[in-house]
């Protein structure tokens, strides 16, 4: 253990540990589970899906719509909003409640809550634990497409189902674009676009991205769906992406959820990036 | 002030007009505004497609020695922006002919092709498939433009049953309450279903409802273009009728117009029209109700010339305000209904002061 | 010319005529006489064809009217409403152009003989200078004579239509209360306008109104409505009598010939009941 970790674990031993969590985002809840505060949690967001374990647990609204009532109901001792949610951090603030304030950001950001994550709920040795396994495995999907060719690569967050209508794509910032990027991509937005935007079609045109790869969070698609939404892409056979069929639609909340699944989400990238590469499992 | 019926003394103010024999004539004043409002139409048609963020070499574009797979500047122009501008013509003209029949129709200044509940169908149409994934895509048409527009026909459907239901005829003012209650009670419905689903969803729900016309092929606006025709037809049946009615449906009854057979083609023609155009490229405001208010300053109120001169300006209107939407900012798309909203709405308020 | 036989009339289960009946010769000047909400405009409207009588028939030329085609019915019988909104301005001339409506053939645009007959119709209202003017600046008066001019300008035959029909078939006009809003002055241009065109183009006229002395003024006939039922009609030396005035308005009148004026005229003395003339009460 180096003194640093050493020294996270002795500070975070000497604050109250929260025995109340109340986590809204899904990325909270997923970094509190994984640290192994998931005991302490008492109530999680709308939207939250995983860890299993919070199935039977109360919701308290998400994002635009927290419910501070049955947040103050659950006599939590510490609560994890978006920073976005001014309101409520107001009331929370008001009614003297702890907070740990989280947004999202880079993918390095990702292990930074971790780290702060564990400090607070005085799991400090655990967290330090979860946050160099991911960064073990990070470095070592990026190592195994270390030297290849980067595809450049369009990176769909969203679009209308059925055609190529209002697509927002990553921009050169986020932790997606982390993740393209660690798992040997180019952005095509890289430098000219920050964050996720809407792209025209003439963008798209002019980018010619050797790969597409959408991300949805829905894993309900069926195959026949996604066979039908990559299918839209014909609509510009033009681009190398289509020509060469290099265009993947990957569902699932780990590709979009800024918590420990993001190492499962980066070596889905990978593969998709990479069909012949072999990754290491874990 | 005595009855002079003879006397073609001039009353105060009004300068005796010298010219007695001035030509009146309709169908020259169709041709002149035509030809300025269509020029307009045209230019923007072909200006459009050579605006944009990436330079392309014209000589390129149509060199027919380059495969086209290999060619991007003929894709750029034939895939990202000639039909954009096409839809925006289309959709552009749509909505200000529909804005200049529901204003005739409901004998109100303000209404706009949405007063009647049209969009908000559409819109309902569209959340649902865009949330729920129903798979309503027909003939290759994506769901999400088929759902609107059964959206908008359903909305028209209800608003036309629910004016006709109780009376022999249509009640305008029946057809304004529930076409203003049915918006409320459908942006109620799409805010519930929003509200429950996930924030990716409502996101792009929103984004549709902004409007768009970057409809990668031409594959929509074929699909769109047999309804505006059908709806374009109806439309040339109306104009005198409509002169008419903007007297109020007695008067224009009394004059041998049959009131409740124009009321009913305005009324579904509008609709269709509206319906195609929403599923074409999302409800774009403000063209409904800028255009046509500008047309009558400049051309009058003589609906021959109008309805024409409104179409061909609304063309040109939402095809420049497009160029600026995905010019402005790019590669960054704006939302076309935020540029027309931005140009027309201080546009139109300055109308309004000016306005004796 | 116009004859209305046992015209009953409700708005759903609201009925507003009973069994009205009347004719008019023509040439006619017939007023329709009553006060408000005795089912005036709604007899007017159903004249006009406007309205369906839900029982008896009305018949112009002894043609039933529900079997006279729109346009065809508009070319013989013009009609002007009491008020005339306009939801968009037009040009004086388009609103007399807009009479030519029933003449023209689908898509057909006015031509130099219609814009010719919108013209000499401004001309017989006395409004031919106003032709530019737009029609939301007009006064009420100016506005009710452009309006009677749209009316007259259905009338109007083109040369080549003139070919159709030997003697030009009759011309009925039909006024709901054309003063109602005007001052005394415009009451007199309108009046004046109205007595010209029946003399000189022996124009038949039905006019609905509650001013007796503007119907005394231009009416040979009327008919005296009441609760929607016909209390009296006939030639109005006959029927205009202080009883009718006070069975129709529960007032005390006096009805006497004005020399100067040269017709009857109506002056009311005092709400029935009252002791004092002069002095109205609320009730």
């Amino acid at each position: 253990m180096t003194l640093a970790a050493s020294l996270i674990l002795v500070a975070g031993l000497g604050a109250q540990a929260p025995q109340r969590i109340v986590s809204i985002i899904p990325a909270v809840t997923e970094i509190l589970f994984a640290i192994g505060a998931g005991s302490e949690v008492v109530g999680v967001g709308s939207y939250d899906q995983f860890p299993p374990e919070i199935a039977d647990l109360p919701r308290i609204g998400g994002l635009i719509d927290p419910d501070i009532e049955t947040i103050i109901a659950l006599r939590p001792d510490l609560v994890v909003p978006y920073t976005t949610q001014v309101d409520l951090i107001a009331q929370l603030g008001r009614a003297g409640i702890p907070l740990f304030h989280y947004s999202h950001g880079t993918l390095p950001d990702i292990l930074t809550t971790v780290r702060q994550l564990g400090n607070r709920t005085g799991r400090a040795h655990r967290a330090e634990e979860v946050a160099r396994g991911i960064e073990a495995d990070l470095a070592a999907i990026a190592e195994a497409v270390s030297g290849r060719p980067r595809p450049r690569t369009l990176l769909v967050i969203a679009r209308e189902p059925g055609s190529l209508r209002n697509v927002f794509a990553s921009g050169g910032s986020g932790f997606q674009h982390d993740m393209l990027t660690l798992a040997g991509g180019e952005n095509v937005f890289d430098g000219s676009v920050s964050r996720a935007a809407q792209v025209t079609t003439e963008t798209i045109l002019q980018a010619a991205p050797d790969v597409v790869l959408e991300v949805r969070a829905d894993q309900s698609l069926s195959p026949s769906e996604i066979a039908r939404e990559v299918a839209a892409w014909q609509a510009l056979p033009s681009l190398p992406a289509v020509r060469n069929s290099r265009v993947v639609l990957l569902t699932g909340s780990d590709l979009v959820i800024p918590g420990p699944r993001i190492v499962q989400g980066a070596a889905r990238f990978a593969g998709a990036l990479h069909p012949d590469v072999t990754l290491p499992t874990r | 002030m005595t009855d002079r019926p003879h006397a073609h003394a001039s009353p105060a103010g009004v300068p005796a007009d010298p010219g007695r024999t001035r030509i009146f004539s309709v169908r020259r004043r169709l041709a002149l505004t035509l030809s300025g409002f269509g020029c307009l139409a045209l230019v923007s048609l072909v200006v459009a497609p050579l605006i944009g963020p990436t330079p392309i070499a014209l000589g390129r574009v149509f060199d027919s020695a380059i495969p086209f797979a290999d060619n991007v500047d003929a894709q750029i122009f034939f895939i990202a922006r000639l039909p954009r501008a096409l839809a925006g013509m289309l959709v552009g003209a749509s909505l200000a002919v529909a804005g200049v029949v529901f204003q005739a129709l409901l004998r109100n200044p303000l209404a706009t092709p949405f007063t009647l509940g049209v969009s908000a169908g559409a819109s309902l149409g569209a959340m649902l498939v865009i949330t729920f994934g129903l798979p309503m895509a027909v003939a290759g048409i994506p769901a999400v433009p088929v759902a609107s527009l059964i959206g908008s026909l359903a909305a028209a459907g209800v608003v036309y049953a629910m004016a006709t239901l109780r009376r022999h005829g249509l009640s305008t003012t029946v057809l304004l309450l529930a076409g203003v209650t049915l918006n409320s009670f459908f942006s109620a419905i799409i805010m519930f279903v929003q509200y429950s689903a996930d924030f990716a969803k409502t996101f792009q729900t929103v984004r549709w409802l902004m409007g768009n016309l970057d409809v990668s092929s031409f594959q929509p606006i074929v699909a769109a273009l047999p309804l505006m025709g059908t709806a374009f037809v109806m439309f040339a049946t109306l104009p005198r009728a409509l002169n008419l009615l903007t007297l109020g449906s007695d008067n224009a009854a009394a004059r041998g117009v049959d009131v409740l057979r124009t009321q009913r083609v305005a009324f579904l023609s509008a609709s269709l029209a509206t319906g195609a155009a929403v599923s074409l490229s999302g409800p774009i405001g403000f063209i409904g109700i800028v255009i046509p208010h500008l047309v009558r300053l400049l051309v009058g109120a003589d609906h021959r010339i109008v309805m024409p001169a409104s179409a061909c300006l609304g063309a040109a209107f939402l095809v420049a305000c497009d160029v600026v939407a995905r010019t402005a900012m790019a590669p960054v798309e704006l939302p076309v209904g935020v540029i027309t909203a931005l140009t027309g709405g201080p546009f139109f308020l300055w109308l309004l002061m000016r306005r004796p | 010319m116009l004859q209305a036989t046992d015209v009953s009339f409700a708005y759903g289960r609201q009925p507003v005529l009973h069994a009205v009946s009347f004719d008019l010769a023509g040439g006619g000047v017939l007023g329709i006489l009553g006060p408000n909400g005795s089912g005036k405009t709604t007899l007017l409207r159903l004249l006009g064809g406007l309205l369906q009588p839900q029982s008896g028939r009305i018949a112009l030329d002894d043609q039933d009217l529900r079997e006279i085609p729109h346009a065809t019915l508009a070319q013989r019988m013009a009609m002007v409403p009491q008020e005339t909104q306009l939801a968009f301005d037009y040009s004086v001339l388009e609103i007399a152009l807009m009479g030519r409506y029933p003449h023209l053939r689908a898509f057909e645009v006015e031509g130099p003989e219609d814009v010719a007959l919108a013209r000499a119709a401004l001309a017989e209202t006395g409004t031919a200078e106003l032709e530019d003017r737009s029609f939301m600046t007009l006064s009420g008066g100016e506005k009710q004579r452009v309006v009677i001019a749209s009316a007259l300008s259905q009338f109007g035959r083109r040369a080549v239509d003139a070919a159709d029909t030997e003697d030009g078939p009759a011309e009925l006009l039909l006024l709901d209360e054309p003063t109602a809003s005007l001052d005394l002055g415009y009451q007199l241009d309108v009046t004046a306008t109205l007595r010209r065109l029946n003399t000189e183009r022996s124009m038949s006229m039905v006019i609905s109104t509650h001013d007796l002395n503007f119907a005394a003024a231009l009416c040979d006939r009327v008919v005296l409505l009441r609760q929607g039922r016909v209390l009296a009609a006939g030639p109005i030396g006959e029927v205009l009598r202080p009883d009718t005035v006070r069975a129709l308005y529960d007032v005390d009148a006096a009805v006497e010939r004005h020399e100067t004026a040269g017709h009857l005229t109506v002056v009311p003395l005092s709400r029935r009941g009252d002791a004092a003339p002069g002095r109205r009460t609320g009730q």
